[in-house]
């Protein structure tokens, strides 16, 4: 790849930026395999600790998809700017010719394609296990869902992970700082999952989904604006 | 002590030694007046604010008329209803413009005031928690009602005490302020969509009925004791800020004057 | 009849003056504890910032 001669676009540089993280990923599946075990194992976990005489299958499951995919993307968001620690990568990235928006978008963007591949394990690990019989639509269904919920929960988890590893506390931090931010996020999407896998249409959860697209704007464009204000030095 | 003058004193000394306050008379004067503040942290608001606080407990103990249906329990109300307008609306509200102020800004004052607002409000929200479900068992039968209002309390609790974790968390006080006031800033666009979600689960989610205490029909009586509390609540507010926000600048003189004393 | 619940209402006042009370002494102690700290550096031993922790 020759570098640009030009000051490439915030949309290009964000994109080049996510593909350099997801080549990262690619080569050393690291953290997507770590991400997609801890799936399985907490999916199992739920498993063992479900008495199916005393709640059904279908009104657990969507709780556990949510719960799992909550504490998988906090995986996934530690490592994003912890990686850019060794050998003060980060610094490589904030003199680079493009705005810190796009340095933002390219991470997020590298985190929301990490976070949905570990959704695609996770949906059907849950399926199977809990015995879901779900058709195309309402797979489709929970896959939008889960695009419009993990946006949110990438835009706010990317920028507190940039904080969170300048901090004494590291990546302990990011967790107190991002699961607030989940509250409203993970609350709409398991509601809206559980219409879907109860076999009901998606326009029931209406109001959910406005909730979740109401959340993707306004903290997308937020966390944008916003991350530069973390870096000065 | 303070009649040392700091003119003896190695550069290197006087770092540590004179702190911030300098050396000569100015930076023993100012030192004394740090050290007077600190002996008496509290202003004559705060007594005017204990004042008002005990009269406030004998109006709504002897001069407010029982509510017939929740009895004395219906009394928390006078605390819980302020606590939780004053948390709200002052603690958060002026947390999160003085962030937004702050980042434009740039003066140390705002993240100070951001900070002991911060605090100040974790005390309020803290009251609101615990007298929430003191209200809640006699009056709805259970401590915890999953009520709207007081889950979004609860979560507010929480992002107020990540905030001062996260100030804990950083050494640095410029990047401090600037990680704090981010986390601020997203806190106030976040506390509408809580709010939002906590109302919407309510709704989807039928619960057994519970009587709505803060009817809109208060009797003048039982408004005026609210009212009373209300003005109560805001003193006691005002009071501990200032005590914490003197407190704060003068810890921030001394870390400045530590940190410059440590650089070379 | 009026419930017999004033306990509850007796708990609650009492835990906001509790929250009021341990906030305003925290104050007051970190007002003690920093006040200290400048007594100490203005008058500890002159030879050198050791003593320091942090």
């Amino acid at each position: 790849m020759t570098p640009p001669a030009v000051t490439p676009g915030v949309l290009a540089a964000a994109w080049t930026i996510a593909r350099k993280d997801l080549t990262v990923e690619l080569r050393t599946r690291a953290a997507f395999l770590s991400a997609a075990v801890f799936t399985v194992l907490a999916a199992a976990i739920f498993l063992y600790t479900w008495d199916p005489t005393a709640v059904a299958a279908i009104d657990l499951a969507p709780g556990v998809l949510w719960v799992i995919f909550t504490f998988s993307g906090l995986l996934g968001l530690n490592r994003s700017f912890g990686a850019e620690l060794a050998d003060r990568a980060i610094d490589g990235l904030l003199i680079a010719p493009i705005s810190r928006e796009a340095v933002f978008l390219g991470k997020a963007l590298a985190n929301l394609i990490f976070v949905l591949g570990v959704q695609v394990v996770a949906i059907p690990i849950v399926v199977l296990f809990y015995n879901l019989s779900l058709g195309w639509g309402a797979v489709a269904a929970i896959a939008g869902v889960a695009v419009l919920a993990a946006t949110g929960m990438v835009a706010v988890g990317t920028l507190f992970s940039a904080m969170a590893v300048n901090t004494r506390l590291a990546e302990l931090l990011l967790p107190v700082l991002a699961l607030p931010f989940f509250v409203p996020v993970v609350t709409a999407a398991a509601q809206a999952t559980v219409l879907v896998v109860n076999g009901r249409p998606l326009s029931g959860a209406l109001d959910w989904i406005r909730l979740l697209v109401a959340f993707d704007l306004v903290f997308v464009a937020a966390c944008t604006v916003a991350y530069p204000f973390t870096i000065e030095r | 002590m303070g009649a040392i003058a700091g003119t003896e004193r190695s550069p290197r000394l006087d770092a540590s030694g004179g702190l911030l306050f300098g050396g000569g008379p100015e930076g023993d004067a100012a030192r004394g007046a740090a050290l007077r503040q600190l002996s008496r942290p509290f202003g004559w608001l705060a007594w005017v604010a204990v004042v008002a606080f005990i009269g406030d407990c004998v109006r709504i103990a002897y001069f407010t008329p029982i509510e017939a249906s929740q009895g004395p329990a219906q009394k928390i109300f006078y605390i819980h209803v302020p606590a939780a307008i004053t948390a709200l609306y002052l603690a958060f509200a002026l947390m999160a413009v003085a962030s937004v102020l702050y980042l434009w800004l740039r003066d140390p004052k705002l993240d100070r005031v951001a900070e002991c607002a911060a605090e100040v409000g974790l005390a309020f929200t803290t009251i609101v928690l615990v007298t929430g479900p003191l209200w809640a068992k006699p009056v709805w039968g259970t401590w915890w009602s999953g009520d709207a209002r007081l889950t979004s309390t609860l979560f507010l609790w929480l992002i107020i005490l990540a905030y001062l974790i996260l100030r804990q968390a950083v050494e640095d006080r410029a990047q401090r302020a600037r990680y704090s006031a981010v986390l601020a800033i997203l806190a106030g666009l976040l506390i509408p969509f809580i709010h939002l979600s906590v109302y919407l689960f309510r709704t989807l989610h039928p619960q057994p009925i519970v009587l709505k205490p803060s009817a809109p029909s208060l009797p003048s009586e039982m408004l005026t004791t609210l009212m009373i509390s209300f003005a109560t609540f805001v003193l006691l507010f005002v009071a501990l800020l200032r005590a914490r926000y003197r407190l704060a600048t003068i810890a921030d003189l001394v870390e400045d004057g530590a940190s410059s004393g440590r650089a070379d | 009849m009026l419930p017999d619940n004033a306990g509850y209402a007796y708990a609650a006042y009492a835990a906001a003056i509790t929250v009021f009370t341990v906030y305003a002494v925290s104050v007051w102690w970190r007002g003690r504890a920093l006040a200290a700290r400048i007594r100490r550096a203005s008058d500890g031993p002159r030879t050198g910032t050791s003593s320091r922790a942090d």
